[in-house]
């Protein structure tokens, strides 16, 4: 654009955006807090021209109105993480009814971008981009990529078997299937996974792998978000100590399964540090 | 209130398709949304088998009444649609002369500003579908809105528009210190083509951070949805489209909720 061009323009949105009496580059309404540290401003400078001998007592109200001034924006604070907590459980929850209901509805066909050619390999995954689901458990985050997610359950107790490892909660049935119920964190985690820890987790989904009967326990369903494979620090391939373990996605650190190299493992009977 | 303009100074992204499905999804979930059609082509208005010709109030009375514009004139624009918690103030053909019936008249610019404070306490959400045409409909958008979310087709001629659009945003805020915050969403997203993939990549190499970590793949749903006169999340909820809308919208909420 040219100058006068640019000019023109200015000129024209002047015009439109030009107001008497609410000009538009005000804020409308103040916090309630700033508007309290403004107020006490505004007090104090006051007080300050009024009453230099008072020195003393105005030290006082300053750092009484400094203090207060604090407070009250702690306060905000509080209660502005307080209501984004509450929003993201909202959120949380709303995406998790939504997941399961989808899961249900289409058996699987609606989460999954296209009807899935399991995809048997990680490299598929560095070749483009593609979505994944991140689910937690134990304040751990995970994700799986959705091409290579069999299904999402609703959490039922499973039928405990004896002689199993430690990890393996036991049977789930759905409808005629047989589902293998995997203790997530107990798995990912023995070496963290302290009678406390136990108690505190509250499983509420079953995250199937791929084709097989294999599901994760996990507590909630976080988002489904599309990832680049630039996102993802990748793990070398053949030979890694922790072949489940696709690699992490950078901003979130966040542990991508590769579903298949797990599917094997559990089969083996073997937890993540075996 | 939120309030969020979707606009694109080029045509046929999806601005229409994006506010329909968010407005949908919002709607479904409780919020008291109002979509406000300021195309000329009303598109919108149209979505909802409203008529806008059919002599009932339109947008173009509220502009015709001026900065002044009050209450009972505002409401009695607004018209239901079938669905629960969803309205709509319709657009008319006629508003495609304003730009030419007023001129740069002073303060024209921020008459839905006035609407959004008059409708405070109505609607939780007032979403603004904008004509691809910058004029006085397109600055009165973006000075009510607190966020503008900006559709963009995943292909090499669209990201040409894109920076039209940026160039804008830059000069309003600019001019009057109205600040937003903006989300690119890139749509129709066709994975089979590099074109798109090579678009997407360009978008998120230029505008980083201001791009939604996603995409809204092209969908036939959105097509029969409609067809069918129906927000897609409602038509089909199970379609690739209405889930990815649904992962816009929580990211969008995510961040109305820390802005
Ligand atoms: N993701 C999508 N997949 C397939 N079709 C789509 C998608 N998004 C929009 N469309 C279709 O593309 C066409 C243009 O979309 P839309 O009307 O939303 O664009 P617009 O930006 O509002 O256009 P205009 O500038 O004309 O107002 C419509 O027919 C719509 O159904
Ligand atoms: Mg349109």
């Amino acid at each position: 654009m040219s100058r006068d061009q640019k000019l023109a323009m200015h000129e024209y949105l002047d015009a439109l955006l030009f107001d008497e009496k609410t000009p538009a580059s005000q804020p409308e309404s103040a916090p309630v807090a700033e508007k309290n540290t403004a107020e006490l401003e505004r007090l104090l400078a006051q007080a300050t021209l009024r009453e230099h001998e008072q020195a003393e007592a105005q030290a006082e109200t300053e750092t009484q109105a400094r203090v207060q001034a604090e407070q009250a924006a702690v306060a905000k604070k509080q209660a502005e993480q307080q209501r984004l907590l509450e929003l993201e459980r909202q959120q949380e929850a709303e995406m998790a009814a939504q997941l399961e209901k989808q899961a249900e509805q289409a058996q699987g066909e609606a989460l999954i971008d296209v009807p899935p050619p399991p995809v048997s390999n990680m490299e598929n995954y560095k070749q483009g981009d593609f979505q994944a689901l991140f689910f937690s458990v134990a304040g751990l985050k995970l994700a799986v990529p959705l091409k290579s997610l069999g299904g999402i359950h609703q959490w039922k107790e499973a039928n405990t078997i004896f002689g199993k490892p430690d990890w393996y909660l036991g049977i789930m049935t759905n409808r005629d299937e047989k589902l293998n119920v995997v203790d997530t964190a107990r798995w990912v985690m023995p070496e963290k996974y302290t009678p406390e820890l136990a108690e505190s987790i509250n499983y509420q989904y079953l995250i199937m792998l791929g084709e097989s009967q294999w599901g994760l326990a996990c507590e909630t369903l976080v988002t489904t978000e599309s990832l680049s494979p630039e996102d993802v620090q990748w793990r070398k391939g053949e030979g890694s100590k922790r072949p489940w373990l696709a690699g992490v996605v950078r901003e979130k650190m966040c542990a991508i399964l590769d579903v298949d190299a797990m599917v094997d493992m559990l089969e083996k009977g073997l937890n993540s540090q075996d | 209130m939120i309030v969020w303009a979707i606009a694109n100074q080029k045509g046929g992204v999806g601005k229409t398709t994006t506010t329909v499905s968010l407005g949908g999804m919002l709607a479904e979930k409780g919020k008291r949304v109002l979509l406000i059609d300021t195309d000329p082509h009303a598109s919108l208005t149209y979505y909802f088998d409203i008529d806008g010709e059919d002599g009932s109030a339109t947008l173009y009375d509220l502009f015709m009444h001026g900065k002044e514009v009050d209450k009972e004139q505002v409401t009695n624009v607004i018209q239901p649609t079938r669905f629960e918690n969803l309205s709509v103030m319709p657009a008319s053909m006629a508003l495609a002369t304003l730009d030419r019936k007023l001129g740069p008249q002073s303060g024209m610019g921020l008459l839905l500003r006035r609407v959004r404070k008059l409708l405070e306490d109505d609607f939780d959400f007032i979403l603004i579908d904008v004509p691809p045409v910058l004029g006085v409909l397109m600055i009165n958008a973006l000075a009510a809105a607190n966020r503008v979310i900006v559709p963009v087709q995943t292909e090499f001629l669209a990201l040409k528009g894109l920076d039209r659009m940026m160039g804008t945003l830059d000069m309003v805020q600019d001019s009057k210190g109205l600040t937003h915050d903006i989300t690119i969403v890139p749509t129709m997203y066709d994975r089979r083509t590099k074109a798109s993939l090579e678009a997407y990549q360009e978008l998120r190499r230029k505008h980083g951070k201001l791009v939604w970590n996603g995409m809204i793949p092209i969908d036939t749903k959105f097509r029969d949805a409609s067809t069918a006169q129906t927000p897609i999340s409602m038509y089909a909820k199970g379609s690739r489209g209405a889930f990815a809308y649904k992962g816009l919208l929580q990211v969008l909420l995510s961040q109305e909720a820390s802005a």
